[in-house]
């Protein structure tokens, strides 16, 4: 455990002190004060003058959709990419697997690093876009907190599988960018595909990136909620050892 | 014995690699691997350091076996293996106070210490980005002397260095050496490896050609480039 820990915060650390993820996190501060701003310029002033009252969600839930779909993802898929298609590309993968610790433990606490660093930009996006929707005149009840939290928090489970999915696609790429290029190019197929295909809806772990929907408000049956839990959990189990087995046959 | 290669064998897609690969290394030994570049030397200390998998054989570090036990093995393991593997946007000082993690005993004075035997102290903020080859070669000795291991692998340990650099390679090979611990670095330069190995193996084609005591070659040939070049030329039916 010892070990696996050095890792993860190893990991970790690789991570933040790269200025892009501190880019990435302004620029989500910026959105949730961008949507604070116009969703009070649009109940309020717009609504007083023109007699015509918007109702605009609350900021935490509003800006989630976004971030979830959008930023979220891309977030992973550089950090994926980052770990480990750069550093094999690099060779600075080597200064980790010549250390003295295992490399599915190794493969773990880069996983946990980078869903680590998403765990904080959920948690910072909630707590910067609360902020701003309280002080701004449209605050939430305790009850709508709450909700606004468990979703936030819900979000990490599918967040989790995505990464899973991504790192492998990352163990078999070569060049970060190339990668990167892959996996959105791949997201963006697995996004709209249910349109054209809707049982796919039903079986892509990219459609229940939203599922915190369902466990929030108009409570869904507990066999739909079931069947939704296995598929995610199956999927985040088979992209895990799938992509340990392939890290642990990997030369460096 | 601190590492035992038993006919370690491993052969790339394209046929070249290292092929029935054996010696043994005991503690204050110095071997020596000498061959040309692509002979076989990097395959055969990246297979014992897990890089890439032996196809065949047998490789022990400290009686453990280092493809089944990686993570023990390593344990008693440190190397400097081809380019040294620095993250670029960190500062020289986290890139080893990072690999100083997996090590209970390293701490920060351990740290400092690395440091200042590889004349790197005064630049430990700067990041690696900007730092010169060989400066970078200096961080890749101190990540490999920081946990003070029983075995110590160091490739091409000189690459990038200036004659200050290289002596200060050999003074700390033969520190290690001094302090017990069992060193295996390689070289294409015959001259590099007779001013510090205490035992020469040579590595050409990807198959041991030879392997003796410092003293056995230097009482019969003038240099351990002589006894290269009769090992090369015997192995391909021809005379020194």
């Amino acid at each position: 455990m010892r070990l696996f820990y050095a890792a993860y915060r190893n990991e970790t650390d690789k991570l933040i002190r790269r200025k892009k993820y501190i880019v990435f996190l302004i620029l989500g501060i910026a959105i949730c004060l961008i949507w604070a701003i116009g969703g009070s310029l649009l109940s309020d002033v717009i609504g007083r003058n023109i007699g015509l009252f918007i109702v605009l969600t609350p900021t935490p839930m509003g800006v989630l959709p976004f971030f979830l779909q959008v930023l979220l993802p891309l977030l992973i898929f550089m950090g994926v990419t980052d770990l480990i298609t750069t550093e094999g590309a690099e060779h600075t993968m080597k200064a980790m697997i010549f250390r003295p610790i295992e490399r599915w433990k190794l493969y773990g606490a880069k996983l946990l690093g980078v869903m680590t660093y998403v765990a904080f930009y959920l948690a910072c996006i909630f707590t910067i876009s609360l902020i701003f929707n309280q002080t701004m005149g449209r605050a939430l009840s305790f009850i709508g907190m709450w909700e606004a939290f468990a979703s936030y928090a819900l979000t990490l489970p599918t967040l989790a599988v995505l990464a899973t999915f991504a790192a492998l696609i990352a163990l078999l790429g070569r060049s970060g960018s190339l990668t990167m290029f892959i996996l959105v190019v791949l997201y963006m197929v697995m996004s709209v595909m249910p349109v054209f295909i809707p049982i796919l809806s039903e079986l892509l772990f990219t459609s229940f990136l939203g599922w915190h929907r369902l466990w929030i408000g108009v409570r869904p049956d507990a066999s739909r909620l079931m069947h939704m839990l296995i598929i995610v959990a199956g999927y985040g189990v088979v992209f895990f050892v799938a992509g340990t087995l392939i890290f642990d046959k990997k030369e460096y | 014995m601190i590492l035992e290669l038993n006919n370690v064998t491993k052969l790339y897609r394209n046929g070249r690699g290292a092929r029935d690969i054996s010696f043994a290394l005991s503690p204050g030994e110095i071997l020596g691997l000498l061959g040309p570049n692509g002979s076989g030397k990097t395959t055969t200390m990246k297979a014992i350091a897990g890089l890439v998998r032996a196809n065949e054989g047998e490789i022990r570090v400290c009686g453990i076996d280092a493809i089944t036990q990686h993570e023990k093995a390593m344990g008693h393991t440190s190397c400097l293996i081809e380019a040294p593997a620095l993250y670029e946007h960190l500062s020289a000082l986290k890139n080893l106070q990072m690999a100083a993690r997996f090590y209970e005993h390293v701490d920060e004075a351990r740290i400092s210490e690395v440091l200042e035997i590889v004349e790197m102290y005064m630049y430990r903020n700067d990041k690696v980005r900007n730092l010169s080859l060989g400066m970078r070669q200096r961080i890749g000795l101190a990540l490999a002397l920081l946990p003070a291991s029983e075995l110590l692998i160091l490739d091409e340990p000189a690459n990038g260095l200036d004659i200050e650099g290289m002596v200060l390679v050999r003074n700390v090979i033969t520190a290690a050496a001094n302090k017990g611990a069992a060193v295996l670095v390689s070289s294409h330069l015959a001259n590099e490896i007779q001013l510090c190995a205490t035992k020469v193996a040579v590595i050409h084609g990807g198959k041991l050609l030879g392997l003796s005591a410092m003293d056995d070659i230097l009482s019969e040939y003038s240099s351990v480039e002589n006894y290269f070049i009769d090992l090369v030329s015997k192995s391909r039916g021809g005379y020194a």
